[in-house]
């Protein structure tokens, strides 16, 4: 492995606590993620536009296997995320640049999972991993400034906001601005800014 | 237009990714073919030469519209006619397009931290500056931060109508 390449590895489970693990999703996972998905769909559909709208198990089966694809070419890693083994959300790094040594990250969670740190713990987790074993150097993650609830998650790691990326996404009509998060493998986890 | 990427290569490579990859005038066309390629099969990103007197001058182009109307302009010139205004105006030329013509919303632009004059032209423009995103780019097996600029289509037209 040179120092400036990535590593292209499958998606491993990830413990992140005694209660949440993170497991590779599977394509056998496509109708318990539609059925997540309907049962949230209201709330999620302000925010994303990824599992929306909700489609038949076929088409969502499709769409895993071209993630799948994806991952094994070291372009994405998808986990679904469960507490004490139920079906509490889902977590992925999507858009993997080798070049550049990037990912993106996507989150939701599901009604009921939220509130009690469970993404917080998880995003920690897939940064961890993602900067020791697959050799990036940055993370973003981005939400709309109105969702307090998601921005909170990368602020209470003490990640820093880079920018407000302005009218940048719309969903359901709604033009969103969009606050833009980086963890830096350099800084990780974040120390507090010099004064 | 190889003519002027290779003698302007080393300030070029400081900036940007790729001109490493382009060592003779064969790689070049057949990055030019690729990129062509991919726009024929509608990325709808474009590329376009500047032209200064008749003279080539440097490029301008813009990506892939991503979800949700946001694209970005990238741009370089030849050294020796920088200072001139030749890339602002370009831009605007190409920023008036998108927007008047092709109904975008929002326009992207980001520029080294350290390149100064590549920096005045979002802002000459009215461009706001959003942030810097740390380790954005990599160029040359250095890492380096950049500066993210945008323009909403309602600031271009009240600019336009002012100017």
């Amino acid at each position: 492995m040179s120092a400036n390449e990535i590593n292209i590895l499958e998606t491993p489970i990830l413990t992140v606590s005694d209660s949440i693990t993170l497991r590779p999703s599977e394509l056998d996972d496509a109708e318990i993620y539609l059925q997540m998905v309907a049962d949230n769909h209201d709330r999620l559909s302000e925010w994303l536009s990824a599992p929306m709208p909700p489609t038949t198990v076929e088409e969502r089966r499709k769409a895993q296997a071209a993630d799948l694809a994806r991952g094994e070419d070291g372009k994405g890693h998808w986990w679904l995320i469960e507490e004490d083994g139920d079906l509490a959300g889902t977590i992925a790094f999507h858009n993997i640049e080798a070049t550049n040594r990037l990912a993106m990250v996507g989150y939701w969670l599901a009604d009921g999972f939220t509130g009690k740190g469970i993404m917080t713990d998880s995003l920690h987790a897939i940064i961890d991993w993602a900067f020791s074993e697959l050799n990036l150097i940055r993370i973003e993650i981005q939400c709309s400034i109105t969702n307090r609830a998601s921005c909170a998650i990368p602020e209470r790691l003490g990640i820093q906001r880079e920018a407000i990326r302005r009218q940048s996404e719309i969903k359901k009509g709604v033009v969103l601005d969009m606050a833009s998060y980086a963890a830096l493998a350099d800084n990780w986890p974040p120390k507090p800014p010099a004064r | 237009m190889w003519k002027a990427l290779d003698a302007g290569r080393d300030y070029i490579r400081k900036y940007l990714p790729w001109m490493s990859a382009y060592k003779t005038e064969a790689d070049h066309t057949a990055g030019l073919n690729t990129r062509r390629n991919e726009a024929d099969n509608f990325d709808g990103s474009r590329g376009y030469i500047i032209e200064y007197n008749g003279e080539l001058a440097g490029a301008v182009g813009f990506g892939t519209p991503k979800r949700d109307n946001d694209i970005e302009i990238g741009y370089w010139l030849r050294l020796d006619l920088q200072g001139r205004g030749i890339v602002t105006r370009s831009v605007g030329k190409i920023i008036d397009m998108l927007i008047h013509e092709m109904g975008l919303h929002r326009i992207t632009i980001r520029a080294d931290t350290s390149n100064l004059p590549s920096r005045g032209i979002p802002e000459r423009l009215g461009f706001k500056h959003e942030g810097t995103m740390h380790d954005g780019g990599y160029v040359n097996n250095e890492y380096m931060d950049l500066e993210i600029y945008s323009m909403l289509d309602h600031e271009w037209l009240k600019r336009s109508k002012n100017a």
